[in-house]
């Protein structure tokens, strides 16, 4: 696998916040985002990668709080959201088997998982987008902000008991 | 077997953590948006673990092998259920070099199928190598959790020093009883004529010499010196070692070693074997084809040890160093214990035959050649020939092997002549 694939995801991971708000904070933290991202991507390591996302997040969010208030971008946050997924993907994917010979199998079998595991993603956004539209006409409007953070707090609970729990065989 | 989360698990789940976060925190939906994903991603670690049973098979296309030969490793795995991403680590010492191939792959494994992969290995140094060593570990496709499995089986490989091979040998000062290649100074039967004398009752008619009658008009017969074999002690300096495999000055002393034990095995000699490190190893003397191989298999795990313990060869069995032997100590003089070993031997009223071999070659190897490295070098050499020339001036037989010439070429000078003093009948 090439480290040139990680290259779209970068760009794109830089773009969406960039084209949100083209403001010079956001430029900034985004360059030092791909800085980090090239620079685990050439060490083959997870460090700076992460420190690349995290950074790229950060000047997402500052473009969206800095950015004129408008519509929401679905489009925009779904793209960057998949390219931060596969950047990840394809570091981590690129450390672990750094100098290992990779049968053309495992590359294509991989290379058809992501693609499936994007629609999946794109497909359960749309139905959280339509779930979200048809609750937000039962809910009123101070309810809003406490059902979209009570769903973040399960989910994030949810992922961390998924990483964290212990199975059969674990020390 | 451990299965645990992956390092992508736990930036896939900080990544979520600090985008919900800022969604809270700056109150738009897109950073909700974005953190679908990634935790669409991390559900697939809440799956439950059904790990497969491998069936691993070795095969290694040869276990005795020279210095420099090749050897195809070639593994075959099988999975009772599909594992979508199965890595493979054949652990290698670091002396094996792959010349093609992998030692490190990745494979997709179907129930009921063989995965197979091959690769080739070169042993450039003497050793005993294990490769039976093999880390598996089974990843989910996401990446988020693995499964580490280890599977030891014993598949040695003995690599021996490489024979050069030697046609001229030091000649032993001193012979056995039993019959060999050397012209002994003692008289008796052989076919190397020795010195003449008058004839006397008992001499035998063939031996008189005709032409030593005719002049003197008296009756002369020749004498024949004996054809006898030697005893060879080869003494292993162990107690020091310099330079980078494969061509340490171990390394070389071994080679040295094992050219000079088939050299003299050829000749009916008895040939024995002395490792003077930090402990004292030996095989004791003898002749023939077995002993050869003995003596190898005995040159091959001789390493450095380290000691503060100074060793007597005085302490040796007898019969390990057996009176009028010849010993070729092998060595590079950096070690004065065996320094004073090789004087103390020779004081003894053993034959004493030094191979040095000069540490500095070994050094430049491994060194940058810088002009500080360069000099310290120059010096070096300097002390060294010093140390040749004072223990010369003790009377031990010093020959000196540089780097690079066959061995052969350093031992011609040291042919002895035929021995020319007759032993009293």
């Amino acid at each position: 696998m090439k480290r040139v694939w990680a290259v779209p995801a970068v760009g794109l991971m830089a773009a969406v916040p960039v084209w949100t708000a083209p403001l010079w904070p956001v430029i900034g933290l985004e360059g030092i985002a791909c800085f980090f991202c090239v620079l685990g991507m050439l060490g083959n390591t997870m460090m700076p990668v992460t420190v690349g996302a995290w950074l790229a997040i950060l000047g997402y969010a500052l473009a969206l709080s800095l950015g004129a208030p408008g519509t929401t971008d679905i489009i925009g946050a779904a793209a960057f959201g998949l390219s931060l997924l596969f950047l990840l993907d394809i570091s981590d994917f690129m450390r672990r088997f750094s100098g290992a010979e990779i049968s053309p199998d495992v590359l294509r079998d991989q290379a058809a998982f992501w693609i499936g595991r994007a629609i999946l993603v794109l497909g359960c956004l749309l139905v959280l987008m339509i779930g979200g539209f048809v609750v937000s006409l039962f809910i009123p409007a101070i309810g809003k902000s406490v059902v979209a953070g009570l769903g973040a707090i399960i989910c994030f609970a949810g992922a961390l008991r998924a990483g964290t729990a212990r199975r059969p065989g674990d020390f | 077997m451990i299965l645990r989360a992956t390092p992508l698990a736990f930036a896939l789940a900080t990544m979520l953590g600090w985008t919900l976060f800022l969604a809270v925190l700056v109150d738009r939906a897109e950073l909700f948006i974005v953190a679908v994903p990634l935790a669409a991603s991390l559900l697939s670690l809440s799956r439950s673990d059904e790990t497969a049973e491998l069936a691993i098979t070795q095969h290694i296309s040869s276990d005795r092998l020279s210095e420099g030969d090749r050897l195809t490793v070639s593994v075959a795995v099988s999975a009772s259920a599909p594992i979508p991403i199965a890595e493979l680590l054949v652990v290698l010492d670091p002396l094996l070099h792959i010349e093609t191939g992998s030692s490190h792959v990745v494979l997709a494994i179907e129930p009921g199928r063989e995965a197979n992969w091959s690769f080739q290995v070169r042993c450039p140094a003497r050793g005993r190598f294990d490769l039976g060593t093999i880390h598996v570990r089974l990843w989910d496709r996401a990446g988020l959790s693995l499964v580490e499995r280890s599977r030891a089986e014993a598949k040695p490989i003995s690599v021996y020093p490489s024979i050069e091979r030697v046609r001229h040998v030091p000649q032993p000062v001193r012979t056995q009883f039993s019959f060999g290649n050397y012209v002994s100074p003692a008289l008796g039967e052989g076919i190397e004529p020795g010195e003449i004398r008058p004839f006397l009752p008992g001499d035998r008619t063939r031996h008189i010499n005709w032409r030593a009658s005719l002049r003197r008009q008296q009756l002369y017969v020749t004498q024949f010196h004996e054809e006898r074999n030697a005893d060879v002690v080869l003494l292993l300096d162990t107690l020091a070692d310099i330079g980078a495999r494969p061509f340490s000055t171990l390394d070389l002393e071994i080679r040295a070693a094992a050219a000079l034990a088939y050299a003299y095995l050829a000749r009916k000699d008895r040939v024995g074997f002395v490792e003077f490190g930090a402990f004292l190893r030996w095989i004791a003397p003898a002749t023939g084809q077995r002993q050869g191989e003995a003596l190898v298999e005995g040159l091959l795990p001789a390493a450095t040890h380290f000691s503060y313990v100074t060793l007597r060869l005085d302490r040796l069995p007898p019969r390990i160093l057996p009176p009028r032997a010849l010993v070729i100590a092998l060595t590079s003089l950096l070690d004065d214990r065996f320094t004073n070993a090789i004087v103390d031997l020779t004081a003894r009223g053993f034959d004493v035959i030094v191979l040095a071999l000069p540490p500095i070659d070994a050094t430049r190897r491994i060194l940058d050649h810088s002009i500080i490295d360069e000099s310290a070098c120059r010096v070096w050499a300097m002390e060294w020939q010093v140390k040749l020339a004072r223990l010369r001036g003790r009377g031990l037989t010093i020959a000196e092997w540089p780097s690079g010439m066959p061995l052969e070429s350093v031992l011609v000078p040291l042919s002895r002549t035929r021995p020319r003093s007759v032993a009293p009948r």
